[in-house]
């Protein structure tokens, strides 16, 4: 068309105006932006000592969750440096107590990022810390590998940089409604969620599964994280006569939920993810916890309890008794455990000449990885969760014993 | 400019009309844009400050507990979700200016604790500056407690953001602009070619008419005409059909000229005297019809570039008198033309002013006399010979008086020798001179006569009038006296000559002295009231022209007769007596010498006639 005007308009004021127009034209276009591509960091690599950092709840209301998982985690790790590390480095891992306080979270991952200058993080716990820092990994491009969390917001959009483990929240609770309503026959459901972003997720998550049954929750009570006041909650649902409470918390809250709940002669149903520390949340309820069900992203960390042997697990048994002679085998531990393996094969994987972006494609190379627990491990582009199944137990004796 | 004054007008109105739509263009896209980009500006630090305050407030118990982590959660939260691209870094200070809490992940950039520190943070305030290679504007909010300050909140707006949005905003102008600039190009020509099509199709018609082609008046063409203009209502509609009417009044009249000119044409071609077409200036011959070449003898293309004096005699002063328009003047009569063989003809020269072929000319006509001229001088003569009868008797009377003389001589003699007597010598003598003045005398009359009857030449000579009056006198002055008439002669001597023939003038004296005689002759007769007659002939001149005056007492002339005294054949005379030539000879005789004759009279008392001639003076043609 141009071309055809510039034929028509031979005149000789015209085709200097055209020109010109076309040179605006092109003129006018923005020059991209280019971002200095970071990835090719190798940042806390150090000539014999890899720098890991971890920020995690070791103290405070869910200082269980925090110190299990380190100890799972720590056990294998201190056996890798122990047997020459990984292409000649060992594994330094940095932690930092959060309290399971999101702002600290925060402001220990900036921390572990601008000052240890670690290179990659490790064994978070929590939903609201980990979402918290989401931002932070991004802009630092960091790889987060291992979070003792199932929320949705870490899977999706899906981030190279947050590498999970375990099955989601999401997963958990849809098997949770369709054991609860398809196997139990019930439908009259109820929900209790810690009032943070974990308890929003596991909610939501609740409400998708029992929509596609067709069923709404008949009531939803919350408490804020870090309190034990679950009374409004617990009226609330016992009033609505729920036959089954999906309960998403922590171990203090929820325990302290069942038992109020059986003083009052209220005992429907109980299950709770596997995030509420099942152990010591069967030993807070005592006999009161018969009969809840816990969903399990691990198997249990016991020998015999499964049909098929699991050779993992009875190394994470074996190195947890060499490295902590008076730690106590739990499902935290366990993930803690897996995290330090996945980790570990990373950064083999990655070769010695590594870097942060190496070390991601080197996560997304991992498919179909025996851990040895029968539950086959991928990553890929586009799955950054490497675990799928989920495991039901059950509180009997004080005990979590896998059925189904 | 000089350039654009060149173009034609459908361009000059196109380019006009685009180049001011694309100047408004681009003036109203300027314009918006710097009213978009302080807008925007203004905007983002009224949304930086806004954040900021917020996060102030926010903040204000974690200051005052010096919780880092509280407030580095806080600063991270400024920067979720779509605030990410506006807020570059945020940054908590105490009121030492230190840094409490900030947002740089990745690392502190080299200046901020410096700037930080330089900032006044009593009050909220924006600043341009530059950090990590980012343009950004720089918001500092003091966080208070109360009437003091405990702390900032200090913020960088990333102007990336408004650069970039403006820059998304240039392609949508440009793109607008050129949009613009397409339908404009279209639409200006069309326009143009709308306005100047017809006016185009007007000047192509115009110029077949220049060249004189007037077939386009047709029905059709003039449907095709208005068809093709487009014109409907509008004013090249007007101009259109003004147009189509001012073209057929100019065919009507190039019909008319055409017509005008063929029928002057076949004029000009068949006209029975010959006609010149003479420059009025160099009076060179232009054109001639055939006449004037079957007349004078020369072909059309000889007399082209003669001049026309070449022909014949003819007085330019005429030619350059101021012609009153379209009248023609008589400018000579008996005017003497050469023919190309040497013969010559007499014509009388009419002519006019006229245009011809964009020049100014006379139109000349001349009419063949020469058959007028020729009977005219037998008239002439015819008249002469009537005179002459009047004087024979006076004539003879003359010549007696010698022959009586000398017979009278003779006779003596005669009688002397037959009475044989002695005649005295000194008597002898007497009687022989005697007898030959009287034969002299006689030969003299028989002479005068001899010239008066002969034929004229037509070469004017330059005569004296005196002479001639006294050449009258000589031949009629005597019988006149004898008839007891007073014959005066008043000659003024001083008076300069004329050109004229001297027979010619004696006849026009002769006539008029007759005249008057007769006429006294009849007063005395009739009227018994005078004694004597009196005829007085006066002589004079002045700077022009010189004259003469004959007065008598005679019985004058009747006003009713006044105006018929010079018609041929008039006369009051009785049969026999005379043809009534006499006058009207007189006065062409007069005529033919350029003179003017006129005449007063006083009825039974006397009439005055006056004949006036040019003067020849020396530098004169012939």
């Amino acid at each position: 068309m141009i071309l055809h005007f510039l034929s028509v308009s031979i005149r000789p004021g015209m085709r200097p105006c055209f020109v010109l127009l076309i040179l605006f034209f092109l003129g006018c276009s923005s020059p991209e932006q280019m971002e200095v591509n970071k990835t090719e960091d190798s940042t806390g690599i150090m000539t014999d000592e890899i720098l890991i950092g971890s920020s995690l709840a070791l103290g405070g209301h869910a200082g269980y969750l925090g110190t299990q998982t380190l100890q799972g985690a720590m056990s294998y790790i201190r056996h890798i440096n122990d047997t020459g590390g990984i292409h000649g480095r060992k594994i330094n891992v940095i932690t930092l107590d959060d309290g399971y306080d999101p702002a600290r979270c925060l402001y220990n991952t900036q921390k572990l990022i601008l000052e240890k200058k670690v290179f990659a993080l490790f064994c978070y716990v929590g939903t609201p810390t980990t979402v918290k820092i989401i931002p932070l990994v991004n802009e630092a491009q960091i790889p987060l590998v291992g979070m003792f969390t199932g929320a949705n917001r870490l899977r999706q959009p899906v981030n190279r940089y947050l590498i999970n483990i375990r099955a989601s929240y999401y997963q958990e609770t849809e098997a949770a409604v369709e054991f609860i309503v398809k196997t139990k026959e019930l439908d009259k459901v109820a929900v209790f969620y810690q009032y943070d972003e974990y308890g929003f997720d596991g909610l939501r998550g609740t409400e998708i599964a029992l929509k596609n049954y067709g069923l709404l929750p008949v009531a939803k009570g919350s408490y804020v994280r870090g309190t034990l006041d679950v009374e409004a909650g617990l009226d609330k649902i016992r009033a609505s006569g729920a036959e089954a409470v999906v309960m998403i918390g922590t171990y203090d809250a929820c325990a302290e939920f069942i038992n109020l709940a059986r003083e009052r002669g209220f005992s429907p149903l109980f299950h709770n993810v596997s995030f509420v520390g099942s152990e010591e949340l069967a030993r807070r309820l005592g006999p009161n916890g018969e009969g809840v069900i816990v969903t399990q992203v691990v198997p249990p960390p016991r020998i015999g309890d499964a049909t098929e042997p699991l050779p993992g697990v009875n190394e994470y048994l074996r190195l947890l008794t060499t490295y902590y002679p008076d730690g106590k085998p739990s499902f935290v531990g366990l993930e803690g455990y897996l995290n330090a393996r996945i980790l570990a094969e990373a950064l083999e994987r990655a070769g010695r000449d590594i870097t942060r972006e190496k070390f991601i494609r080197a996560v997304e190379s991992i498919s179909q990885y025996d851990l040895g627990i029968q539950n086959l491990l991928s990553f890929g582009e586009n799955d950054y969760q490497g675990l799928d199944k989920v495991y039901y137990t059950v509180i009997q004796s004080g005990e979590l014993v896998l059925f189904r | 400019m000089k350039m654009f004054n060149e173009l034609t007008l459908k361009n000059k109105i196109f380019i006009s009309c685009l180049g001011f739509t694309l100047l408004l263009s681009i003036l109203i896209a300027l314009f918006t844009r710097s009213l978009l980009i302080t807008g925007l500006t203004n905007e983002l630090k009224k949304r930086g400050i806004g954040i900021a305050q917020g996060i102030a407030d926010s903040s204000r118990v974690h200051l005052l507990m010096k919780s880092q982590a509280e407030l580095t959660a806080l600063a991270y939260d400024a920067r979720l979700g779509n605030r990410k691209d506006m807020v570059k870094y945020l940054i908590i200070s105490d009121k030492e200016a230190h840094i409490l809490a900030h947002t740089f992940t990745t690392g502190l950039p080299l200046n901020i604790e410096e700037i930080v520190g330089n900032q006044n943070i009593e009050k909220e305030n924006v600043s341009s500056i530059t950090v990590d290679r980012h343009s950004v504007f720089h918001v500092v909010v003091p966080v208070e407690e109360g009437i003091y300050t405990i702390g900032s909140v200090q913020m960088g707006l990333d102007k990336q953001h408004i650069e970039e949005l403006i820059e998304d905003l240039r392609l949508v102008f440009l793109s607008f602009l050129s949009l613009v600039t397409v339908i404009f190009f279209f639409l200006s020509h069309r326009l143009a070619l709308h306005i100047t099509k017809p006016v185009t199709a007007l000047i192509r018609h115009t110029d077949q008419l220049s060249e004189g082609d007037f077939n386009i008046i047709s029905k059709d063409d003039l449907d095709k005409m208005i068809l093709e203009t487009g014109a409907k209502d509008d004013e090249l509609a007007k101009l259109t059909n003004s147009f189509i009417k001012m073209m057929n009044r100019l065919k009507q009249s190039t019909d008319r000229l055409k017509n005008s000119q063929k029928k002057y044409l076949s004029l000009f071609q068949s006209g029975p005297n010959p006609i010149f077409v003479v420059n009025k200036k160099t009076f060179e011959i232009l054109d001639a019809n055939p006449n004037a070449t079957k007349l004078f003898g020369y072909e059309k293309e000889e007399f082209i570039g003669m001049n026309l004096f070449d022909l014949g005699s003819l007085d330019d002063r005429k030619f350059t008198a101021d012609y009153p328009d379209g009248a023609a003047m008589v400018i000579s009569s008996k005017v003497r033309f050469h023919k190309k063989d040497g013969g010559s003809v007499f014509v009388n020269i009419h002519a006019s002013p006229s245009e011809y072929r964009n020049k100014d000319v006379v139109i000349v006509a001349a009419t063949d006399i020469s058959e007028l001229v020729e009977k005219d001088s037998q008239l002439i003569q015819a008249s002469k010979m009537t005179n002459l009868e009047k004087m024979s008797a006076g004539i003879a009377h003359e010549i007696n008086q010698p022959l009586n003389a000398i017979k009278m001589g003779s006779e003596y003699l005669s009688m002397m020798g037959e009475k044989k007597r002695k005649i005295r010598e000194e008597d002898f003598q007497m009687v022989l001179r005697e007898i030959s003045s009287q034969v002299s005398r006689a030969a003299e009359i028989v002479g005068r006569l001899k010239t008066f009857s002969r034929k004229a030449d037509f070469s004017r000579e330059v005569i004296d009038i005196n002479q001639c009056i006294r050449s009258v006198n000589k031949i009629i002055g005597r019988q006149i006296a004898l008839q007891n008439i007073d014959f005066i002669l008043n000659l003024d001597e001083t008076i300069p000559p004329v050109l004229a023939h001297n027979n010619r003038m004696e006849q026009v004296v002769f006539n008029l002295v007759t005249n008057a005689r007769d006429a006294v002759n009849e007063r005395i007769e009739t009227g018994r009231d005078i004694q004597r007659g009196v005829i007085t002939l006066s002589t004079f001149s002045d700077s022009r022209d010189v004259g003469f005056v004959i007065s008598d007492n005679g019985t004058g002339i009747d006003p009713g007769v006044m105006e018929n005294i010079f018609e041929s054949f008039y006369t009051t005379k009785q049969m026999g007596e005379g043809m009534g030539l006499g006058l009207p000879i007189i006065q062409g005789i007069v005529r033919d010498y350029n003179g003017t004759i006129s005449v007063s009279s006083n009825p039974g008392k006397g009439t005055d006639f006056r004949i006036l001639f040019p003067a020849h003076l020396k530098n004169a043609m012939e």
